[in-house]
């Protein structure tokens, strides 16, 4: 049988995955029927939402910015690999973020509809699921 | 020095990785922050370039770059600044604030060597360092040193001038105290418990929707395996150890990014699923898996494995969540693994006789039930002591100097 510690409710947690896990877990304690469906949904979208999330924010580029961590000189170090650069690679450089960067948000817009139809599909699933259980139950003398 | 303030209510920098960084630590202060907020006024800094895609966990505070804590500070001083010191590049913005803020310092140190935290900053940087502390001879062989591969981590822990810019020291074991002090003797240390989330006992509920959707077995009797895998970690020795204990019935459940540091017969393991299922073993090798992935792959599990050495003396998050879950755990009989209780853990030597006691810890485990339910009822019991509201409340009297 469970211990009935008093311990913390998902409302005295972080917000994150882990109050998103306590809530859920009290409502299986209380019998919610949606419950079981709702963590699978979050187990099975956390890993595809987070590398979409990371996608989208690390998708733009930026050009390299130089610095160098020698006293007093660092500054000027970092001036001169900045005008070297300026003259040497600067263009050519900024062709190929303009590149990567359309090509980053190719991706994440098709992942962003993979996600869309995957959540769609395992709706339609769940909703088969369901029409499976009710017949069998009709089915039953 | 800088004495120390009332911090009841009054204004606290908070210097730590933060999610979506990947890093137990950001996790950690989540949690932490979330308590402590309720005690003192937190602002959290973060890595510049962190903070345009930081995730916003308490929006009427949103956590601000490192590059604007002067500007924060002369608009409303700190009265302490935290710093999270984790052996790991992320925290190498921290490294220059941490002699610099203007007001009580107060460092967590997770490690017992901040090595990685300076060659987060650069290879200068470290090497200065070194330098600073042991000498330009050590520094130069530490040069050479740095173009071979492994780490150096252990050969130079780097703690003393970190430790001597601060007020007071917070470690979570007794072992990384002793490291800290002998870096450090005439500095406060405050040795406060490691925090965990104390989940509800529910007699099995989650933990059977867990396997069902992972796709475990119900009636096994499963261990895990968490976290990065490093050479440290000795995961291979887990598996071997598993392997010939041969208990029937048994799973082991490994989760975990396989690092560069990883020794290669660990490799064969993580990239051959057909040999893990004929040993009833289930490797999932993923690339930064969600941290609720974490969470639910602890929560199928009925005892941990986590094993250590060599070790600086820091603390393992992942037997914190586990004990938190009720669930007990084999660990290595060191550092601060050591200093967890026999109530709710089995300490394995580091020796030739490793593998030998962990057969053993797992069969033990394997053939008394009860003593797996007595051994989970004690780790929710050691838990209770570390809950993050707990943890909050000793911060703010070491924050005090208390």
């Amino acid at each position: 049988m469970p211990e009935n510690h008093s311990q913390p409710t998902a409302d005295d947690t972080a917000p994150g995955p882990v109050a998103d896990l306590r809530q859920i877990q009290a409502r299986l304690l209380a019998g919610d029927a949606g419950a079981a469906q709702d963590l699978e949904r979050l187990v099975y979208f956390s890993n595809l939402e987070a590398s979409v999330r990371e996608v989208q924010q690390l998708g733009a580029l930026r050009e390299h910015r130089f610095a160098s961590a020698w006293p007093a000189l660092g500054r000027l170090i970092a001036a001169l690999r900045s005008a070297v650069a300026s003259l040497a690679a600067r263009w050519l450089v900024r062709a190929v973020i303009e590149q990567q960067t359309a090509f980053n948000r190719a991706t994440v817009g098709a992942l962003d509809e993979a996600l869309a139809i995957n959540r769609h599909l395992l709706a339609r699933i769940e909703q088969l699921e369901q029409r499976v259980a009710e017949l069998q139950r009709e089915q039953r003398p | 020095m800088n004495s120390a303030p009332d911090i009841q209510r009054s204004r606290v920098a908070w210097w730590s990785p933060w999610p979506p960084s990947y890093s137990g630590i950001a996790e950690y202060s989540r949690m932490l922050v979330a308590h402590l907020r309720r005690l003192a006024e937190v602002r959290v800094f973060v890595e510049d370039a962190l903070a345009p895609r930081v995730v916003e966990i308490f929006p009427d505070a949103p956590a601000l770059p490192a590059s604007a804590f002067q500007t924060e500070h002369r608009r409303s001083p700190f009265d302490v600044a935290v710093f999270q010191l984790g052996n790991q590049a992320g925290h190498g913005y921290m490294a220059d604030a941490l002699f610099s803020v203007p007001c009580r310092r107060v460092s967590v140190f997770h490690d017992g060597s901040l090595y990685h935290l300076y060659e987060g900053v650069s290879h200068y940087r470290l090497i200065r360092e070194i330098a600073a502390e042991e000498g330009w001879p050590a520094a130069w062989r530490a040069w050479k040193r740095l173009r071979q591969p492994g780490s150096d981590s252990y050969h130079h822990p780097l703690l003393r001038r970190a430790a001597g810019a601060c007020d007071q020291i917070i470690v979570h074991s007794q072992c990384l105290a002793g490291r800290v002090r002998a870096a450090a003797p005439d500095r406060p240390i405050a040795v406060l418990p490691f925090g965990c989330e104390t989940w509800l006992d529910d007699g099995g509920l989650l933990r059977r929707q867990a396997r069902r959707i992972i796709g475990l077995p119900q009636d096994a009797l499963i261990f895990g395996v968490f976290g990065h895998i490093t050479a440290a970690k000795r995961v291979e020795r887990v598996i071997e150890a598993f392997v010939q204990a041969d208990l029937p019935g048994a799973w082991l459940y490994v989760v975990g990014e396989v690092t560069a540091l990883a020794p290669p017969t660990l490799r064969r393991w993580a990239t051959d699923p057909a040999l893990c299922a004929r040993h009833r073993i289930r490797f999932e090798a993923r690339r930064r898996p969600a941290y609720l992935s974490w969470i639910m792959a602890m929560h199928t599990v009925d005892a941990g494995v986590t094993l250590r050495f060599p070790t600086t003396g820091e603390s393992s998050a992942v037997v914190s969540e586990l004990l938190g879950m009720g669930k007990p755990c084999i660990v290595s009989d060191i550092g601060a693994l050591a200093e967890l209780p026999d109530s709710c853990t089995i300490k394995v030597p580091v020796t030739e006789e490793e593998i030998a006691a962990l057969q053993d810890a797992l069969r033990r485990l394997a053939a008394e039930p009860d003593r797996l339910a007595d051994m989970s009822r004690a780790a929710r019991a050691f838990a209770q002591g570390r809950a993050w509201e707990v943890v909050a409340q000793a911060y703010l009297q070491a924050m005090r100097g208390h």
